[in-house]
This record gives C-alpha cells, sequence and structure tokens, in this order.
C-alpha cells in the first residue's frame, strides 16, 4: 500500500512535532518534511513532492495562503489543506477561492485530521464541521445575489418584498424606510412589472418562488 | 445747607447726563472696550480737556492708566504711578492712598502734581471704590484755572460709584470668561487626552491579542497534538497511563477554551477580518446563551463598510451597553438596530427591561458607564442619546455622520 505523504508547514516547532508525532501513528500516514515558513513549504514541496501539504495561515514573512496559486501552478496534483486557529471568513473563503482543498481548525481532533488527510488525498474537498454552516449561508447569499440579478431587482426592492411579506402596509413601509408612500408606490409598480405579476401578493410568492426572499 | 445747594449740579441737564452715561458704560462687559468708552463719555459730556482712568495694580501696589482722553493721550497710556501719600504719587497716587477726592484748582500751587502735559493749569482726581476698597482712580484736566471745581467733584463722585460697580463688573466678567476658556481649553484637551488613550488601549488589547494567539495558545496546541500522539502509541495494558494522558488533554483543551475568551475580551479578533455585523451576531449569540436574554440584531438599509477606529468604537459601546442590561435592566429582550441613511447611520440598543432616571444620570453625571459611552461616541465625531423611563424600558441610541466612520475602499485595492 502507498503510504499518503505529508509535508507539515507551521512556524512552531511544538506544533510541527505534535502533529508529527499525532499522525506517525496512521499506518496510511507518512510525514516526510517539514517547513518552519512560506519559502520553505514551497521549496520543500518541490523537493520531497509530497501528497498533501498541511499549511499554517499565520506565519512570519508571506501567509500560508498566499502560496496556495503558487503550489496549485507549479504542483497541481498536491493537495493543499490549511490547518489554521483562525475561524474568520476572510481566511475561510480567502482560502477556498484560491484553491485549497480542505480547511481544519486546530482544534481538529486527530481522526479528523487524518480522515481529512485521505479525503483531500483522494481528490475530495473537506471543511472542520463547524465551517460547513458558514459556506452554505456564504452560498445562499450568493444563489441569492444571482437570483436578484437576473430579475434585475435592486436591493431595496428585495427589502420592499420582505416587508410586504411580513404584512407591512404601504404606509408602515414608508415610515420604516422613511421614503413617502408616493415612492413606495412606484416602486412596489417596479417590482410588479419586473416580476411580471399583477399583485403584491403574487409579487411575493413569485419572489419565494426564485428564491429572492 | 448752603454749602450742599451750591454743589449740587444746577440744570436737569447736567443730572440727566450723569444718569445717562452712568447707563452706557454698565451695560457693557468688558474692560477693554469699557473704559475707552468711560473716558469718551465723560469728557465729551462735561468738556475736560484731559481725562484718565487708571487701575489699581495690586502686586505692585501701583496705578497704571488704562484708558486716555483729550490731550496727549497717546503718551499716557500704560504710565505707572505708586499708590501713596508721598509726592512721587502725584495728585492719582494720593488719591488712590487716601480713598478722597482731591481737586487741585491751580497746579502750579501743588508740589504734588506731575507734570505731563504743558498747558493743564487745574486737576481733579476721583477714587473708584467699591465699598471701601479702592480699585482705580478717574482724573480730569483742564488748561484752565480752576477749569475744574467743586461742581465737577460732586459730579465724578456721583459718576464714580456708579463707574467703580461697571469697572469691577466688568472685571469680574472677564476673570469669569478667562476661567471659563481655561476650563473649557482643559476640558477639550482632557476629552482628546482620553480618546488617545482610548485609542492606545485598543492598539494594546490588540497586539496582546494577537499575540497571545500566535504564540501560546499554537504552544497548547502543539502540546494537544503530542499527547494524542504519545496516547496512540501507548501499549494497551498501559491503562493508568493512558487516563492520565486524557486528564492532560482534557487540561489543554480547557486552557484553550479559556485563553480563547481571553483573548476575544481583549480583542475580537472576528471584528478585524469578519467585520462588525459577524462579529456582533456571535457576541449577541453568546450574550443570550450566557444570559437567557433574547438578543437581536437588525439592520436597515444598505451597510457601509467601517473604518477600523469606529468599527472598535461601536462594537465596545454596544457591549457596554449590553453589559448594562445585564447587569441592571432585567430585561426579557434586547434589540440592536442599525439604521444606514443616505448621509447618517443610526444605531440604537433597546430593551424592554425596567428602566431608569436617565436624563437625571447624565445630568447629573453619576453614570461613568452612560458619560464614557458619550465621550467615546463623540470621539468619532458621533452623538449620544438616551431614553429611558422607569419600567419602559431603555434605548440607548447613536448617530454618526457617515463620512465620519465609512472606509473607502479604491477599486484596486
Amino acid at each position: 500500500m502507498n503510504k499518503i505523504r505529508v509535508l507539515i508547514a507551521d512556524d512552531h516547532p511544538v506544533v510541527r512535532r505534535g502533529l508529527h508525532s499525532m499522525l506517525t501513528n496512521n499506518d496510511d500516514i507518512d510525514v516526510i518534511g517539514e517547513a518552519e515558513d512560506s519559502t520553505q513549504a514551497l521549496s520543500q514541496t518541490d523537493k520531497l513532492k509530497p501528497d498533501v501539504v498541511i499549511l499554517d495561515i499565520r506565519m512570519p514573512g508571506s501567509s500560508g495562503m498566499r502560496i496556495i496559486p503558487h503550489l496549485k501552478q507549479l504542483h497541481p496534483e498536491v493537495k493543499v489543506l490549511m490547518l489554521t486557529s483562525y475561524d474568520t471568513d476572510e481566511h475561510l473563503f480567502g482560502s477556498l477561492n484560491l484553491g485549497a482543498h480542505g480547511f481544519l481548525l486546530k482544534s481538529v481532533a486527530h481522526e479528523e485530521l487524518a480522515e481529512a488527510i485521505r479525503r483531500v488525498h483522494n481528490g475530495e474537498r473537506q471543511l472542520s464541521k463547524r465551517l460547513v454552516g458558514r459556506v452554505l449561508d456564504e452560498f445562499e447569499t450568493y444563489a441569492k445575489e444571482v437570483s436578484r440579478h437576473k430579475t434585475g431587482l435592486s436591493s431595496s426592492h428585495i427589502e420592499i418584498l420582505q416587508l410586504i411579506a411580513e404584512g407591512y402596509t404601504n404606509r408602515k413601509i414608508a415610515s420604516k424606510l422613511h421614503w413617502s408612500e408616493i415612492t413606495v408606490k412606484r416602486r412596489i409598480s417596479e417590482i410588479l412589472a419586473q416580476l411580471n405579476v399583477n399583485t403584491r401578493a403574487q409579487a411575493v410568492s413569485e419572489a419565494m418562488k426564485r428564491g429572492l426572499i | 445747607m448752603a454749602l450742599i445747594e451750591q454743589q449740587l449740579p444746577k440744570s436737569a441737564l447736567e443730572l440727566e447726563l450723569i444718569y445717562q452715561t452712568a447707563q452706557h458704560i454698565s451695560q457693557l462687559q468688558n474692560l477693554s472696550e469699557l473704559l475707552p468708552r468711560i473716558v469718551g463719555e465723560v469728557s465729551r459730556t462735561f468738556n475736560y480737556n484731559s481725562m484718565g482712568v487708571l487701575l489699581v495694580e495690586q502686586d505692585t501696589n501701583e496705578l497704571v492708566v488704562r484708558a486716555t482722553f483729550g490731550m496727549e493721550r497717546e503718551k499716557h497710556l500704560g504710565f505707572r504711578l505708586p499708590i501713596t501719600s508721598a509726592p512721587k504719587g502725584g495728585i492719582v497716587g494720593w488719591v488712590a492712598y487716601c480713598g478722597r477726592p482731591l481737586l487741585v484748582t491751580d497746579v502750579r500751587k501743588s508740589d504734588r502734581y506731575i507734570k505731563t502735559i504743558e498747558e493743564i493749569r487745574s486737576e481733579l482726581a476721583v477714587p473708584l471704590k467699591i465699598r471701601d476698597r479702592v480699585i482705580g482712580v478717574i482724573d480730569v484736566q483742564s488748561v484752565l484755572v480752576d477749569g475744574v471745581t467743586e461742581k465737577d467733584k460732586y459730579i465724578l463722585t456721583a459718576l464714580a460709584s456708579q463707574i467703580a460697580i461697571a469697572v469691577e463688573n466688568a472685571r469680574l466678567y472677564e476673570e469669569l470668561r478667562e476661567a471659563h476658556n481655561e476650563i473649557q481649553h482643559k476640558a477639550n484637551q482632557l476629552r482628546l487626552l482620553l480618546a488617545r488613550t482610548v485609542d492606545l488601549q485598543e492598539d494594546e488589547r490588540h497586539r496582546i491579542a494577537a499575540d497571545i494567539h500566535d504564540s501560546v495558545i499554537q504552544l497548547v496546541y502543539g502540546a494537544l497534538y503530542e499527547t494524542e500522539g504519545v496516547l496512540h502509541r501507548l501499549p494497551d495494558e498501559a491503562v493508568t497511563n493512558r487516563s492520565d494522558l486524557q486528564n492532560v488533554q482534557t487540561t489543554l483543551k480547557q486552557a484553550v477554551s479559556e485563553i480563547y475568551k481571553a483573548v476575544y475580551d481583549l480583542w475580537p479578533a472576528s471584528l478585524d477580518e469578519m467585520g462588525l455585523f459577524p462579529s456582533l451576531n456571535a457576541y449577541l449569540a453568546q450574550f443570550e446563551k450566557d444570559t437567557n436574554i433574547h438578543s437581536n440584531l437588525r439592520i436597515h438599509g444598505t451597510p457601509i463598510r467601517f473604518m477600523p477606529r469606529a468599527r472598535i468604537t461601536i462594537f465596545r459601546l454596544i457591549q457596554e451597553a449590553f453589559h448594562n442590561v445585564r447587569k441592571h435592566a432585567q430585561a426579557k429582550q434586547v434589540l440592536v438596530i442599525f439604521k444606514f441613511r443616505a448621509s447618517r447611520v443610526q444605531i440604537q440598543v433597546r430593551d424592554d427591561g425596567m428602566g431608569f432616571e436617565a436624563e437625571q444620570a447624565l445630568a447629573e453625571q453619576t453614570h461613568l458607564g452612560l458619560i464614557s459611552m458619550r465621550e467615546r461616541a463623540e470621539n468619532i465625531g458621533g452623538v449620544f442619546k438616551i431614553k429611558s423611563e422607569i419600567g419602559r424600558g431603555t434605548m440607548l441610541g447613536w448617530e454618526f455622520p457617515k463620512r465620519q466612520i465609512e472606509r473607502i475602499v479604491k477599486k484596486d485595492e
């Protein structure tokens, strides 16, 4: 059986040693090298040709995220698994955008890490469990945005639709949004035209059907 | 009786002039306006050739000529004379010293007269007194022998009491204004200092939080991983060792979570990368979990990107507001509302708790938390409002001009 060859890139020796110690217990995983910064991570990948690079984000010099594109370009076959203690959107979505195959938090348990290494090695993408919801939320927002874009409605149109759906009258909408009632009426007739319907109720049901609200 | 009648001004016109002059000057509150006005009005009304107002300078025990009118007036401004009965004090020095008027109908016959203008022949000096204290002297001169008389002494003495009050008022008013300006200045300095201190404190907190995160937490993770590795390599029969190690792991995990909490209190890291609203949502969720008080965030209008300084300020303001809700309000529900308007951003924290006498607390400056919330908002150009009634909940509100808090991101950034 071919072992999965892993390179660990993290600036803390204690973390590298710990990961090494933890992963050694898996018969199918072999830690073949370590790197203490992004530059070393690139050169060690060149030299050792690992299957999976475990990459910390915050390291002295340049961030782990910045070398993802280089790794992917120079070694398309190498899988990149981010392992970080930062769970912010910027790091999560940033890494995924740049093409990281997995994103794990450092609070990861041993089995979860080993399993993630196997999965990304197999070509799957892998996330820490508590991040999955966030990615789905982001996708939902994105999907709604795309859907809205197709209808030609603006974000204030959507806001009005939401208020109508919550049972607001035109006057209440006007006072809530600090507009005149005339403006609200004009916006609503724009919505009806864009959605190709005749009544407020139809507009709400159409908007729901299209996933706008 | 005959003497008194003789001293009385003859015409009603003179009485009227005294009255009007006194009226005019008593309305001025500024010494640098008042004194020239006095000498001007009096000289013109009573036709003196030269006139001066001298004020007592207590530090030096001297009289200083503060305003002049008539002949060679520029020459005498700022002139100083000692307050003494000796001849070197001149006529005015004597008057200030004795607190009584002195009329010299022919200066050539007086050994006190100090000659300043060649043509002068008679001089009258009258003290300006507040109760028994001499605060200055008015001095009038004429080119004629007997150009000033007992009648002038009577008029000027009558005026002097009015002038003294006006001068004293103006002086007090000036002192007050200076004190007020000084206090304003100090208050501004204090406000700037506070703003700077708060900024420095936030920078420091930020740095410490990042340091802890980048060093301590990483070390604990390393140790955790290592124990995990060792755990798996232990032979099956090492039961005691295994449970010992698992205890170590539990402790390490606790350590991580405690450190995260401490780091979060120092600086909500999510603020930097996720922005204000996700951080607030996370904060609200935790608050709800800790307190069982329903917490919601509502956003109206199109949100802007915040400048980092505004972002941490707003986050701290809301944190402080929630802290108050938890501590005092006994609320069931608390609501954060952001309203993004064309040029302003309004933020409110409303609770349905027991409320309090907000205006009183703010007016009496007893509630430092409220004051600091106002100051912090003002530091980034905002205003703070509070509405609360006993039994009807509390609304804390802030309003910021958009341009003060919005981060404009350039396209190529």
